[in-house]
């Protein structure tokens, strides 16, 4: 129904031009719900007006876009009101400021209705009583005010609504009516546009999903994959930061921060004019590789295209989370016991992911640890690592895993003595890590000898050490069995802010089911060297 | 228990070897060392006499096994004969040193444990630490010197007064005088060793769990100081006893030497001064059997005494 | 560590010592004669040329006596340093890699533990004549082992601590593990060791020497109290003979109170076996 060629918008400036979208070549499916998804200044808004095409004078636009096959874009004011009087109808962001204050609610209804309707079909097609066509924008509630522009949106009869933000600032009851009413359009054959920031809803209610970002489409799939089987890292990342109803885990933010593009003109004198803080030059390579917790080289470099997979396409070099380290079928016994204490055993661990492995005592998790890390070799099956692989650990008892002689200091130093790190960047890199580990603010705990740090203290410091020479994998076992609860909640803070901030995957073995929910993104169940559950776990499922 | 067995068997066997080989390795022998200074010259006979072609290792060893000890050069008798009569005085002195000073050493050690770190056990402690730190040489000379030579309460050297024939207790008597001062010498250096190794040994069973529910359950301090702890640290005592040994032996040597006491050690002391070599050979053969036996034996007591799976 | 130095039995060991120690250093500054040189008049009297008079081949006593403080050191440093490195390097080799390395080392241990070295020593004392370097090489051998084994207990047991295997995880190398994390954790040890060993090598060579077993040229405090011995019977003894009884002792008694108050420090499974 709707399909954009390469199609780019740009919005004008004095002394630079931003970019609003960049190079979108994909279609929206007649008779489907689309779901638009992303943060603000990723296009989500510039989009629909140029769906509507309505866009401000120092837009310009290149590509193709065509709604119904019609480039409305380049055709003249008149034809563009036909086309969204008749093709496609629009409801706006926001509440009553859309609404003509002085008028009735019936008499803009009128203004715009369709002849087969009548004010109050519509009204009641969108829950709303008969008698609010006679109220004034002033005496409406926030959820009527959505309502009506809704049904402002309906009335045209056009067969492609563009909904921006309809479900914002509703409450529950609300949300869920209008969700059984997209339902109900769709089954008319409606074809509705999305756009949205609530994951949720757009797993619910859509079919696909686009994914933008900073003027983008990142991602395009079916949106019952959004949560489990997205492929784009930004896609991933955005459904961790959902807050969900049936999930434990808390909300994490994605590291860095959104920027406007922009490109300065070659004729712009911008010598001497400083850039806000807010916008940056438009660089070469993805446009998420900053925040993006596995970026390579390349990512930098080149940008990746749209690239087609069974039923989406995303753009990204790389399909989903790479694994960093997998165990495929593994068994291991050791040396001079025959007992299996791990059998058939399947994990993978991905880059800015947190799988919690839980088990009771003697299930074998530290041996999976050790696996991982490859200390053991397996007896059957094999280990896959992604090379060259740099693998932290933290263990359970700090005292044992400090040398007692050793100063806090060397300590943390101490992998990136081993891993030859150059040597004048050093001490900033232990104090700077020690830093992110909590460990800076008394300046001399650095200096202090094991025996006079507390035990929370000495773990921050191993995770410290752990972290120091930018490993790809934290193996912690059991980190806060040995600590008090308080500092337990502490230590696990601390590495979860780490992992955001670093990207790292982890690996976190326990015994407390209840501190993996809230901490994990996968937990896997290990009862006597099996695997009995991979997955999310959400609320309801649990208890062996 | 095997491996052990096999060293000590290996040593003996290296101690063996050594004293049949070295003189031959090296350079310097009975003749030369007798007569390479004086006027006097050897007919080829006598020369041949006195420096006889040495025997395979293995007919030397069978000769040994025998009791075949060979001839002394220096003093043309047999060897078996000397030995004959320097050992009984080393072990009448050897004896009376030694057990006195482990009976002491054990008893005091015991004690001394028990009061840990009271008045008494410092300064007892404190006095072994100095007596240990002074060698057995320094002791023998001082006792000589000052208890022989200066104040002349006991002779100067010797088991008898020489050339005397008194018999019945005046002998006894006369033995005892001249037994005294090296006696006291051993009895004081070893006792020192000894008391340390005890304590040592003792302090090391008394916070065992058995020891604190032995007086629980009402057992007298008496019975629970030794027949708990102080049989239970007979096994690390016994054990590092072991080591002991050769030094016990140098002791002795150097203790006869200063007092020339006519034992074992003075036999093998003047064999060396004269490079005696048959002598030497035998009585350094002899002791290493002495002392390597005796450390099988005691390593037989430590593995027939350690219970399974104890602390030693 | 720093409660060890309050102890009196350090001060005390250390005073002794140190005042032996500063007369040889004392004299590789200044002789009063040549110590060598016997042309003296022989057993003189002390007096105020020669503090403590002339031995019997007409050698200054005094300069002899400055000499042979020197010698009992450097021999004592010289045996302990290779008994106490060999034991290290054998200890360390044994107890990180273990295997045939482990077997191999030991079992040679094994016999060299059952030796009894004194005697070994009195053999070849009294057959080759060797030096007293030669012969402190050979004593150092020869009581290495038990050294060796201590060494050798505590590695095993270092090796396997965690932060040994973290480090090992995070790439280290053998040599770096025993170069940065053994080997501190050993020094304390090896210092207790060396110091064991000295005091077993004074005492050794002054009972050698006494003997007779080492070259009368190279002198020493045994040396000195045995060719005094011979002159027992004339009144020389608190001149001759006293002196070098009495410094012997005090050196000795010294190292011994040293290392008396330094194994409250130690491990105590660990300082039973060296106490033997």
């Amino acid at each position: 129904m709707v399909e954009f060629v390469d199609f780019s918008l740009f919005y004008e400036e004095e002394h630079h031009r931003l970019i609003a979208l960049e190079n979108l070549t994909c279609r929206l499916e007649k008779g489907k719900i689309t779901a638009i998804i992303g943060e603000s200044g990723a296009g989500k808004t510039s989009l629909a007006k140029a769906l509507m095409a309505h866009l401000p004078s120092n837009a310009t636009a290149q590509g193709s876009l065509k709604v119904d096959g019609v480039s409305w874009l380049d055709q003249e004011s008149a034809q563009q009101r036909l086309f969204r009087q008749r093709h496609i109808a629009y409801m706006p962001q926001g509440g009553s400021e859309n609404l003509n204050p002085l008028l009735s609610v019936g008499a803009q209804l009128r203004e715009v209705m369709a002849p087969r309707f009548t004010c109050k079909g519509l009204l009641e097609s969108v829950g709303l009583k008969e008698e609010v066509q006679e109220r004034t924008p002033r005496e409406l509630s926030g959820g009527e005010v959505s309502r009506v522009l809704l049904a402002l949106a309906l009335a045209s009869d056009a067969p492609c609504v563009v909904l921006d933000e309809p479900t914002a600032g509703l409450d529950e009851t609300s949300k869920r009516s209008l969700e059984l009413l997209f339902n109900s359009l769709r089954a008319q054959g409606k074809t509705l546009v999305l756009i949205t920031h609530d994951l949720e809803l757009a797993h619910r209610v859509s079919d696909v999903t686009w994914v933008l970002y900073l003027g983008q489409l990142l991602e395009v799939l079916p949106s019952v994959e959004l949560f489990e089987r997205a492929l784009h890292p930004y896609t991933i990342a955005l459904s961790r930061v959902f807050p969900r109803m049936d999930r434990a885990k808390d909300i994490v933010k994605i590291k860095g921060e959104a920027t406007f593009r922009l490109v300065h003109r070659h004729d712009a004198s911008h010598a001497h004019t400083s850039t806000p803080e807010h916008v940056h030059v438009e660089a070469k390579g993805c446009v998420y590789a900053p925040r993006c917790t596995q970026p390579v080289r390349r990512c930098f470099e080149e940008k990746p295209l749209l690239k087609g997979t069974q039923n989406g396409a995303h753009a990204c070099y790389f399909e989903g989370m790479r694994p960093l380290i997998a165990l495929e079928s593994v068994s291991f016994a050791y040396p001079r016991s025959d007992a299996l204490v791990l059998q058939n055993f399947s994990l993978s661990l991905k880059r800015g992911e947190i799988v919690a492995l839980v088990g009771d005592s003697g299930s074998g998790k530290s041996t999976v640890a050790k696996l991982m890390a490859g200390m053991l070799a397996p007896k059957e099956g094999r280990v896959v690592m992604e090379e060259p692989l740099r693998v932290g650990m933290v263990h359970q008892h700090p005292m044992q895993a400090l040398n007692p002689r050793f100063s806090a200091y060397e300590s943390i130093a101490e992998p990136l003595v081993l891993g030859r790190f150059p040597k004048e960047r050093l001490d900033a890199r232990v104090r700077e890590v020690a830093l992110a580990c909590g460990l800076g603010e008394d300046g001399h705990v650095l200096d202090l000898l094991p025996h006079k740090l507390s035990l929370g203290t000495l773990q921050r410091v191993c995770m410290a050490r752990a972290l120091a020479n930018y490993p790809d994998v934290i193996i912690a076992d059991e980190p806060t069995s040995a600590l008090d609860p308080s500092v337990q909640a502490r230590v696990m803070k601390t590495l979860l802010d780490l992992q955001v901030e670093t990207g790292v995957g982890v690996l976190l073995i326990t015994h407390n089911l209840a501190l993996a929910r809230k901490i994990a993104d996968i937990i896997a169940l290990l009862k006597n060297g099996r695997l009995v559950y991979e997955g999310d776990m959400p609320t309801g499922v649990g208890g062996l | 228990m095997a491996r052990t067995f096999l060293s000590y068997a290996l040593a003996l066997g290296v101690m063996a070897y050594l004293s049949y080989g070295l003189p031959l390795w090296l350079p310097g022998d009975f003749a030369t060392a007798m007569y390479a200074s004086s006027d006097v010259v050897l007919s080829p006979q006598e020369e041949a006499r006195l420096t006889p072609v040495p025997p395979s290792f293995l007919a030397y060893v069978g000769a040994f096994m025998r009791g075949d000890f060979g001839l002394s050069l220096a003093y043309g008798v047999p060897i078996s004969t000397l030995l004959g009569e320097a050992l009984p005085w080393t072990l009448l002195l050897g004896l009376c040193a030694y057990l006195s000073s482990f009976a002491v050493a054990f008893v005091l050690g015991v004690e001394s444990a028990f009061r840990r770190a009271s008045k008494v056990d410092r300064r007892l402690s404190g006095a072994m630490v100095s007596l240990d730190g002074v060698p057995e040489l320094v002791l023998g000379v001082v006792f000589l010197l000052f208890f022989g030579a200066h104040l002349g309460w006991f002779p100067l050297q010797g088991a008898l007064t020489p050339y005397s024939d008194k018999s019945g207790i005046a002998h006894v008597a006369d033995v005892l005088a001249h037994l005294c001062l090296p006696a006291m010498t051993l009895f004081l250096a070893s006792l020192s060793g000894q008391f340390l190794l005890v304590r040592v040994s003792v302090l090391h069973v008394l916070p065992a769990p058995f020891v604190s529910c032995a007086h629980l359950r009402g057992i007298g301090p008496w019975r629970v100081r030794y027949k708990y702890v102080a049989l239970n640290a007979l096994l690390p005592i016994v054990v590092r006893f072991g080591f002991r040994l050769a030094s016990m032996v140098t002791s002795l040597i150097v203790v006869e030497t200063i007092f020339a006491y006519p034992g074992i050690g003075s036999l093998l002391m003047d064999a060396v001064a004269k490079r005696d070599v048959p002598v030497i050979q035998v009585v350094v053969t002899l002791l290493s059997l002495g002392v390597v036996g005796m450390s099988v034996l005691l390593e037989g007591v430590a593995f027939w005494l350690k219970p399974k799976g104890s602390l030693a | 560590m720093k409660r060890v130095l309050r102890e009196p039995f350090f001060k005390v060991g250390v005073v002794l010592f140190g005042a032996v120690s500063a007369l040889g250093i004392l004299a590789l500054f200044w002789l009063p004669h040549d110590p060598y040189a016997f042309v003296f008049e022989p057993l003189a009297r002390p007096s105020l040329t020669h503090l403590l008079g002339v031995n019997d081949a007409g050698m200054d006593i005094f300069s002899e006596l400055l000499v042979a403080v020197q010698n009992t050191l450097m021999f004592g440093v010289w045996v302990a340093g290779i008994s106490v490195g060999l034991g290290a390097v054998v200890g360390m080799a044994s107890g990180y890699w273990g295997g045939w390395i482990d077997a191999v080392l030991m079992r040679l241990c094994d016999i060299l533990i059952a030796l009894p070295s004194v005697l070994v020593l009195l053999l070849v004392a009294s057959i080759a004549r060797p030096s007293g370097m030669e012969l402190g090489a050979l004593l150092g051998v020869l009581s290495f082992p038990i050294g060796a084994k201590v060494v050798r207990f505590q590695t095993a047991h270092l090796k396997e601590t965690l932060y040994v295997e973290v480090a090992l995880q995070m790439g280290a190398s053998g040599w770096y593990v025993l170069r940065r994390h053994i080997f501190p954790a050993l020094a304390p040890l090896i210092g207790f060791s060396f110091a064991g060993r000295f005091r077993f090598a004074v005492m050794a060579q002054a009972t050698l020497a006494f003997l007779g077993l080492l070259s009368p040229s190279e002198k020493s405090f045994g040396m000195m109290i045995r060719q005094g011995m011979q002159y027992y019977y004339l009144d020389i003894w608190w001149h001759w003979i006293f002196p070098p009884v009495v410094l012997l002792g005090m050196a000795l008694v010294g190292v011994t109170f040293v290392i008396f108050s330094l194994e409250g420090v130690l491990d105590g499974r660990v300082k039973g076996v060296l106490r033997g």
